[in-house]
């Protein structure tokens, strides 16, 4: 039940979550949207779960600045988190992003729903050393990608995008999107054929002509220690489109 | 009935909100200096802003999104916060320049020092913003700042040589007292005047707070491609003005009281007063638009909630931040800076960051995900490319343009 | 392993915030900025001829467009299509600019071989400053305006513009 009338346009998930959907383009960065049409955050972060058969299943919206600073990459972001958990050291979960449940969420369009009320609906996560290894998907994206030999035409590649594939009731990462480049650069131009401007889509294919669309499966390693992808020979490899 | 009214309103209210502070002067100057020579800058600027904003305005009908937030889900937070960085460091400069503009005209009016007038109109602005219902004030100085009308009337009042004025218009003519750097580091300015940023950012989340869905965009449109360009007349009118009163009498404008004297010349005190009356509403607006421009653009990058759909206990954050940038406003201008020429700055500075927001939304209204059916057409692609290819030129040549010309001098 | 949640790790960064220091990238910047604004306004030092009679000339000008504005708005205050404190805020911002202009050129050091220029200029841009006062008091103290004002501020916004053309 919803208090608002949400945007009428659904966007390529309709309903949500019964197609595959690129996590980067269409669930990053957005707003999420109370059930009192309050707006509550950006999805700042994904939590990924590994669940017990190893499949990456994402679980929760990060929310908060220990979600998003990681997320500006490289020592900018280092430098930004460090500064963020600077201001409150006596907290111990200064370094702990708020959590929106996966299954609060009833849509997602230009917006995310969530079936609450805004009041009280960010909460973090209490630690537990027993559960599952959860993982952020903001450390997956930008990890850097090891191809076998010839797969590609660039030898430095890292993963632009995570394809997120519905299944029996739950979801999970199917397929990664590698290719030279910072994740958005694609600036979903990969999804057809036919989107305008011609001149921006010429040059954003141009840039990404190298991108490939990596299997998850069969000789291909998340080693997150070391935050690489490890793709070997045997691993399905198809281009961006068709 | 109802939607005609609706249109008639919004068009009206368009033409009114279209001038503000960088308007009034840097038409003033340039057609003090320049005559009409450099109105095609002002023509393509205002054709620049109808298509940013058409398209703004239709992405926030179709998919209820506001510029900044498509910035961050395009560009990623990262590049994403440096393009808030430098819009909102534009936007703010604006502020500073309207409420300076309000001060200016009040002290016109009342013969009161302006830096008296700061304090009076930051707490007119917050009481405004805080208070205000979005439409009534939207609309209210809409209307009281199509007074600016009184420009258009005072230049078909001096009689001028029509043919004259479309001759120098249509060449590429310069006056010879002056250089070819100034001449195109003005029409950077002329342009960044017609097409600032925050315009787009108040048009399109204006857009999300009166909720327009997809039945809107009719409306939106005759809006747009009838208000604005109407708008645009009224700056070329005050470039008209100015080239007929002041040019001839070797004045150049560095004042806002000298904006205002051709229409004193041609219609008298009762013109006068109308013109500055016009003054206030235009900078008074644009001074609202502004102040809610800022908190705007960072709520709709961290995601907090913004509006003024909503009362303002719930939107603290975003009210606190517009209080906070209405406080630091007035701080900078009692520091008695020349406001004229934290316009100059800001008009320049708007032709810089333009590029930062113009292309992500150019990118995302050709995104069916968004937009289902309404996707720009061919036209609007054609047209969008070319202004993407003049807003990066504008951008890239303002810097070195403002050092050449030591800002114009 | 922080609540569950992984450590952020990236490719070559340590624990420690890596070498970003924006302090060095803000110094740079504040440094050039100082140069540049410094090379743009360094008015004490000697200026060569060039410079100086960039400055006589911007000052000339501006000038005159200050003589200019005074007559205009007097002759509307004439004719009354003008309030009275319309008028005295036109006037007082045309002294203080005028009086700007006549500042800039006499704390300029002149070149050599303009120092008689220099004086000139300087004469003539305190005349003008001295003219647009007293247009100001005239105005301020509810008297006529003459005839005789309104000639002499265009006779002298002329000579400005004469010398200010030979400079070009």
């Amino acid at each position: 039940m919803r208090d608002y009338e949400p945007p009428p346009h659904r966007g390529p998930l309709e309903p949500w979550p019964d197609t595959e959907y690129d996590a980067a383009l269409h669930l990053l960065d957005r707003q999420i949207v109370a059930r009192d049409g309050r707006l509550v955050g950006k999805v700042d972060d994904v939590e990924l779960t590994v669940d017990p058969d190893g499949a990456l299943v994402p679980t929760g919206l990060l929310v908060g600045g220990a979600a998003l600073l990681p997320r500006f990459g490289g020592r900018l972001g280092s430098w930004l988190s460090a500064r963020h958990e600077q201001i409150a050291v006596a907290r111990a979960d200064r370094t702990t992003p708020y959590v929106v449940d996966i299954g609060l969420v009833d849509g997602v369009s230009s917006e995310v729903h969530v079936s609450e009320l805004r009041e009280g609906l960010l909460a973090r996560r209490t630690p537990d050393p027993e559960g599952p290894t959860r993982h952020r998907l903001g450390e997956l994206l930008e990890m850097e990608v090891r191809m076998p030999a010839g797969s590609t035409g660039r030898s430095k590649v890292h993963v632009l995008d995570v394809k997120i594939t519905p299944d029996a009731g739950t979801q999970h990462v199917s397929a990664l999107v590698v290719g030279p480049g910072r994740p958005g650069s694609l600036l979903g131009y990969d999804r057809r054929d036919d989107q305008g401007p011609l001149l921006v889509a010429a040059v954003v294919r141009r840039l990404h002509r190298h991108a490939r669309v990596v299997e998850l499966g069969h000789d291909v390693d998340i080693v997150w220690a070391t935050g690489e992808v490890r793709v070997g020979p045997g691993a399905t490899i198809r281009p961006l489109r068709g | 009935m109802k939607k005609y009214f609706a249109v008639f309103l919004g068009v009206l209210t368009a033409i009114g909100g279209f001038v503000d502070i960088g308007d009034l002067v840097t038409n003033g100057v340039v057609g003090s200096r320049f005559g009409m020579s450099l109105a095609w800058a002002t023509i393509v600027g205002v054709v620049g802003i109808c298509v940013f904003s058409e398209m703004c305005g239709r992405i926030a009908a179709v998919s209820h999104r506001a510029v900044f937030d498509l910035v961050r889900e395009r560009l990623g937070p990262r590049v994403g916060f440096l393009n808030l960085f430098g819009s909102l460091l534009v936007t703010l400069l604006t502020f500073i320049a309207e409420i300076g503009g309000v001060a200016l005209a009040l002290q016109l009016v009342t013969s009161v020092y302006y830096l008296l007038w700061v304090p009076f109109v930051a707490v007119l602005v917050w009481l405004i913003l805080w208070r205000a219902k979005f439409s009534t004030m939207e609309n209210v100085l809409g209307m009281v700042g199509l007074a600016l009308i009184v420009f258009a009337v005072a230049l078909w009042q001096l009689h001028p040589d029509w043919g004259h004025l479309a001759h120098q218009a249509a060449t590429l003519h310069k006056p010879g007292g002056e250089t070819w750097p100034v001449y195109w580091y003005y029409a950077v300015a002329l342009f960044g005047a017609a097409m600032t940023p925050y315009e787009v950012f108040f048009f399109s989340s204006g857009g999300v707070e009166e909720r327009w869905t997809d039945k809107d965009i009719g409306v939106m449109r005759a809006n747009v491609l009838i208000g604005f360009p109407l708008g645009g007349l009224l700056s070329l009118a005050i470039a008209g003005v100015a080239t007929v009163v002041l040019l001839p009498a070797g004045i150049s404008v560095d004042t806002l009281g000298q904006v205002g004297l051709p229409v004193a010349v041609a219609l008298g005190k009762i013109g006068l007063a109308v013109a500055v009356l016009g003054f206030v509403a235009a900078t008074l607006g644009a001074a609202c638009e502004t102040g809610l421009s800022v908190g705007y653009s960072a709520a709709q990058y961290f995601g907090f909630q913004w509006g003024k759909y909503v009362k303002p206990k719930e939107a603290a954050l975003f009210h606190a931040l517009i209080l906070l940038s209405i406080v630091v406003a007035a701080g900078v201008l009692m520091t008695a800076v020349d406001p004229i020429l934290v316009t100059e700055f800001s008009v320049v500075f708007s032709a810089i960051a333009l590029p930062l927001t113009y292309f992500p939304i150019l990118v995302v209204a050709n995104d069916p995900d968004y937009m289902g059916k309404h996707v720009n057409g061919r036209l609007a692609n054609v047209v969008g490319t070319v202004f993407l290819g003049l807003v990066v030129v504008a951008s890239v040549a303002a810097i070195p343009l403002m050092v050449i010309t030591k800002m114009g001098r | 392993m922080y609540f569950g949640y992984s450590r952020v790790v990236l490719p070559n960064a340590s624990p420690e915030p890596g070498p970003f220091r924006p302090g060095r990238v803000i110094a740079l910047i504040l440094l050039l900025s100082c140069v540049l604004s410094a090379s743009a306004c360094g008015t004490v030092e000697e200026s060569d001829p060039e410079d100086w009679d960039e400055s006589a000339r911007v000052a000339l000008g501006d000038a005159s467009s200050q003589l200019s504005t005074v007559r205009l708005i007097l002759e509307t205050e004439r004719r009354d299509d003008t309030w009275h404190g319309y008028a005295v805020v036109v006037l007082a911002d045309a002294e203080k600019s005028a009086g700007k202009d006549a500042d800039t050129v006499s704390a300029l050091q002149a070149p050599p071989d303009r120092t008689k220029l220099s004086s000139k200029v300087s004469d003539l841009l305190t005349r003008a400053s001295d003219l647009v006062q007293q247009a100001r008091e005239t105005v301020v103290a509810h008297h006529e305006v003459d005839q005789k004002l309104l000639q002499q501020l265009q006779s002298l916004s002329d000579r400005l513009d004469t010398e200010e053309k030979s400079l070009r």
